[in-house]
């Protein structure tokens, strides 16, 4: 589902050549549960912004979907956002301006998929059916990344990108949203979840450590995948 | 202030250079509007006082009734015998023809000679103003010289020495152009003149006896007043006076009665009204356009004052950068408001100077009214930026800071829009979501936009209300012949002698009939219980009523030939309070035993007809017995004879020498009001150019602004794949909503805004014309139209900013 083959990423900084990323080699299968490990600069966020076409390698192969996308034209880069990869973001990105229902809607929208069930049945799975003519602003933390996932979900897309879900949330919170995103995971879903917390990648199938722009570890979580209910941060 | 400050304000200045320029430039329109037409009355009256004083205009104008003419002398030994005038000057004063061909380009039109005494290197009274070209020398000369007025030299473009034939085989050489007050504003009373057919020649007196071939006769009077004299005493005795004058009669006027004159001085104020209403409107409209677009960039800096807060800067300290922001805004727009509102009134002085050919034309720079315009102005973007760093500083310090869903706030009216259920898929619907977010800021650039489309949708009527009013005018007056003509006589006739009988009977004229035209003053025989009663000087045309060629129509009431009544204007009848058959008290000249009288008699009104001209009166031609003028004429109608044209017929007729003084379109004189109005039209030109500017940068501005703050939405948009085109649509969509609204509302608020001007203001300002109220709705929805495509398309200016965005950098912005 996801390729990269000795991905780098230079910024140019003033007169400073920043290196985001060295040359990193991963592949995800459809149905893993992925976390991508690392400090602050390590190049996590990096990686998934090129996963999701966000941003492009300095140089490399990037393969999505079976889509190559150093060869993919500036059109096709924005079909693969609306029909592979979907986003869930750590400080949520709702629109402000639409109910949580309409904000489902639109990732419905954008695919044009109808397969994930109406707006109101995703809102429901993600224990929102309560909530649905709500403004963002009239929810809690939980309850807007909550919608964010569903409207990630009703794209129907492949693959699912988070960046540092739970950074906004408590632990209850944070710990039922993992629970959701690791619930995709069994759907055939490729779910990659960046953080910089050691804790949440016990829950993972595999984690995949990274360390000043280059992969240090790729395994399973050290100790073993571990349930949630034993989780603690 | 420190240096970092200063560097911190540079860099935001840097940053946002645009959309301060941008709002800057918003404000200055304003700004330069409201100065520039709040303005105009200043120094156009200031203009004018200078012209009239330069040129000793006349207190008093004495005229021999009737056509006739006095031995020249006889109305200076009257003058000289009345206490209280300090100058005056005999003249001679006569209608002819002028034959102005140029360069084979024929110009037959009508003319008048002005004659008088030059003797004091200029007349004492009502003077000549040479404005290019040579003087003339105060007696004769082998070929009479004249100088000719500058407005219908200007209009047609005469150089300033030729030569023109007067009554038919008179050649005279002009030598130079000049103004006179009497006609600095081409505009008479009753069916006025236009500069473009009206050319007024002065000359020495003895040159204009020598061409009208009355030698050592005059005809006019003008004079100046001793400080402290009554005027009305004066005039007074004028009239009594005429009795030494073996029939005559004199016909006097004060300066207030001279249409030149209260064109030119009443004009600006009542005009003046309605340059206030819209500019006043629009400054109002930009400056809450500035208010908003200011106020939102500080509530984009609400973090960065948070974390000012939250480090313990003071607030005089956090307040300063928003602040330096409003003042950069306030200094620049002042500055551009200058210069629009310069340029506005240069372009209002060319229009101007374009309608009053006045010799003294100064336009010193108004500091009083600019100094207010620019102080509100300048005040303004302070004050917008006052409340949102008001309301910034009154959160606790770490909600400012908080970011994410904790710092989220929606508008107040998101509950009650929830339940409003909207048809489409999520993303048409976000435009009006987003509008509704945020009523606040909708309802402030709502309501500019509004405003500006409401005075633009009152200008377009009002030109329109112009047009209709004369077109109406004209098809009245033509009926089914658009050729019809007057012949004008430059006395009365019998109609069956020959000066009337060569109209009539003349081969280039067909469909000819006698009629006469006499002045009377008219007013409700009964007037209402405790309103002042209304007397007006109509122009009474008496035509046969039973005539196939042309009669008034009747809008109301019956023509009735025979019979003794008045038809009157919807306009008078309405300004006098009187229907069909109410009674109006008419006192008019007559004619006994051979002498000029005044007489005073009640007549009924027997119908009312639509011309728009309050003062064209009808009666029945057999009626004119009763007055005395039985079987005499001084106007003949008619249309040009198969083959032939206008021109023909004048070229006929203009060789005559019998007594023809004038051969014109007949509603060539009633269009010529139409060219008063022209200045207005000009300066309405010119304000509809800045609204359309003032309504494209608002656009700019609410667009620019919007890309701004939704950044971060964009974003996100971005990462599921919605193209920059799509998101550029919905800008464009809820610009176009907002458009939508504004132009209904902006019609109806316009429409009113009309009605107001044209049947309250306008009627103070061009109290002779009944406005028709009329909008052209394809005019009217060109403009909307083109309005709603600058409001749709602003989104496309910062498209760019869009396209270029980085968006994992906006996708992680915590605010």
């Amino acid at each position: 589902m996801i390729d990269l083959e000795g991905v780098t990423k230079h910024y140019e900084v003033g007169p400073v050549l920043v290196t985001a990323l060295a040359g990193i080699d991963l592949h995800v299968d459809a149905g893993e549960f992925v976390v991508v490990l690392g400090a602050s600069g390590s190049g996590k966020t990096t990686t998934l912004n090129i996963i999701g076409a966000l941003d492009t390698p300095s140089s490399g192969k990037v393969t999505v979907g079976g889509r190559d996308l150093l060869a993919s034209s500036r059109g096709e880069l924005f079909a693969l956002r609306r029909e592979t990869v979907s986003f869930i973001f750590q400080s949520f990105n709702l629109f402000p301006g639409l109910t949580a229902t309409e904000n489902v809607e639109f990732g419905m929208d954008v695919s044009g998929r109808k397969g994930a069930g109406s707006p109101a049945e995703l809102l429901d799975s993600v224990g929102l059916g309560h909530r649905l003519g709500h403004f963002p602003h009239e929810l809690s933390g939980g309850e807007q990344q909550r919608v964010a996932i569903a409207r990630a979900l009703a794209t129907g897309n492949p693959v699912l990108l988070a960046d540092e879900p739970t950074g906004e949330l408590d632990f209850k919170t944070g710990a039922q949203i993992l629970e959701l995103l690791a619930e995709q995971a069994n759907q055939d879903r490729a779910v990659l979840v960046v953080t910089h917390n050691r804790e949440i990648s016990r829950m993972a199938d595999r984690v995949v450590e990274m360390s000043s722009g280059q992969i240090i570890s790729d395994g399973p979580p050290e100790g073993g995948k571990t349930p949630l209910s034993e989780l603690r941060w | 202030m420190s240096l970092l400050r200063l560097r911190w304000m540079w860099r935001d200045a840097r940053r946002r250079w645009l959309q301060i320029v941008g709002i800057s430039f918003t404000l200055a329109i304003g700004i330069g509007l409201f100065a520039g037409l709040s303005s105009v009355t200043e120094w156009r009256l200031l203009a004018i006082d200078k012209s009239f004083d330069v040129t000793k205009m006349y207190d008093l104008r004495a005229t021999v009734t009737g056509g006739s003419d006095v031995p020249a002398g006889s109305l200076a030994r009257i003058a000289s015998d009345i206490d209280g005038i300090a100058e005056f000057n005999e003249r001679l004063v006569f209608d002819s023809q002028v034959d102005a061909t140029l360069d084979g380009e024929e110009l037959l039109v009508h003319g008048r000679i002005v004659g008088m005494d030059l003797s004091a290197s200029g007349s004492l009274v009502n003077d000549v103003y040479l404005l290019e070209g040579d003087e003339l020398p105060s007696s004769r000369t082998a070929t009479p010289q004249v100088l000719i007025d500058k407005n219908f030299a200007a209009f047609w473009g005469l150089p300033t020495n030729g030569h023109i034939t007067v009554g038919g085989d008179v050649e005279v050489n002009y030598v130079g152009h000049a103004v006179s007050p009497e006609y600095f504003l081409i505009v008479e009373g009753n069916g006025s003149l236009g500069k473009s057919n009206l050319a007024v020649l002065f000359a020495p007196l003895e040159v204009a006896q020598d061409i009208s071939g009355r030698r050592g006769a005059v005809n006019d009077l003008v004079l100046t007043l001793e400080p402290g004299a009554d005027i009305e005493e004066v005039r007074q005795q004028l009239v009594d006076a005429a009795a030494s004058l073996d029939g005559a009669l004199l016909s006097v006027i004060t300066r207030d009665e001279t249409p030149s004159y209260t064109g030119l001085i009443g004009a600006p104020e009542t005009q003046q009204g309605i340059y206030d209403v819209m500019s006043l409107l629009l400054f109002v409209g930009a400056a809450f356009a500035t208010l908003n677009f200011a106020a939102r960039m500080v509530e984009a800096q609400r973090r960065e004052i948070g974390a000012s807060m939250a480090i313990g800067e003071h607030l005089r300290s956090i307040a300063i950068r928003p602040l330096l922001m409003g003042l950069q805004i306030g200094i620049l727009g002042m500055i551009l408001g200058v210069v629009v509102g310069y340029a506005i009134s240069l372009q209002t002085v060319s229009v101007v100077q374009n309608i009053e050919r006045l010799p003294i034309f100064e336009q010193p720079f108004q500091w009083a009214i600019y100094a207010q315009a620019l102080a509100i102005g300048f005040a303004v973007p302070i004050l917008a930026v006052f409340w949102p760093v008001f309301r910034a500083v009154r959160v606790r310090p770490v909600d400012a800071i908080r970011s994410g869903h904790l710092a989220s706030r929606g508008g107040s009216l998101s509950p009650v829009i929830s339940r409003i259920p909207l048809p489409g898929r999520s993303l048409e619907r976000m435009p009006f979501r987003n509008l509704m977010r945020a009523p606040r800021r909708t309802f402030l650039t709502l309501l500019t936009f509004t405003m500006s489309l409401a005075i633009m949708f009152s200008m377009l009527g009002l030109a329109s209300t112009f047009t209709t009013t004369f077109d109406e005018g004209s098809k009245e007056l033509l009926g089914d012949e658009p050729d019809r003509f007057t012949v004008q006589f430059d006395s009365l006739y019998p109609v069956e002698g020959p000066q009337v009988q060569d109209v009539v009977t003349n081969p280039k004229v067909r469909l000819a009939e006698t009629s006469l035209v006499l002045g009377a003053s008219v007013g409700a025989a009964t007037p209402d219980e405790g309103a002042e009663p209304t007397r007006l000087d109509l122009a009474v045309r008496f035509v046969d009523f039973g005539s196939a060629v042309w009669t008034p129509t009747a809008t109301q009431g019956t023509l009735r030939a025979g019979e003794p009544g008045i038809v009157l204007a919807d306009k008078a009848a309405r300004d006098f309070g009187v229907e069909v058959g109410d009674e109006v008290m008419v006192t008019h000249p007559a004619l006994v035993d051979g002498a000029f009288t005044y007489s005073t008699r009640t007549m009924p009104v027997t119908a009312i007809h639509p011309h728009p001209l309050r003062l064209n009166a009808y009666i029945d031609l057999t009626q004119a017995a009763t007055w005395g003028f039985g079987g005499l004429a001084n106007t003949v109608t008619g249309a040009p004879a198969e083959g032939s044209s206008l021109n023909d017929v004048k070229r006929a007729l203009f060789g005559s020498g019998k007594g023809v003084a004038l051969v014109q379109g007949l509603d060539d004189s009633f269009r010529s009001v139409e060219d008063s109005l022209a200045q207005s039209q000009g300066v309405f030109l010119i304000t509809r150019i800045f609204v359309i500017f003032l309504v494209m940068l608002i656009a700019f501005n609410t667009a620019n602004i919007n890309v701004d703050e939704r950044r971060r939405d964009h974003a996100t948009m971005f990462a599921y794949g919605i193209p920059v085109r799509r998101v550029i649509a919905n800008l464009s969509m809820e610009g176009l909503l907002m458009g939508v609204v504004a132009v209904v509302l902006g019609g109806l608020f316009g429409y009113a805004l009309l009605l107001w001007m044209a049947l309250f203001l306008m009627p103070t300002a061009v109290p002779d014309v009944g406005m028709i109220v009329s909008v052209r709705w394809w005019e009217m929805a060109a403009s909307f139209i083109a309005a709603l495509a600058a409001i749709a398309l602003a989104p496309m200016f910062p498209g760019r900013k869009l396209k270029k965005m980085f968006i994992p950098g906006q996708l992680r912005m915590m605010e």
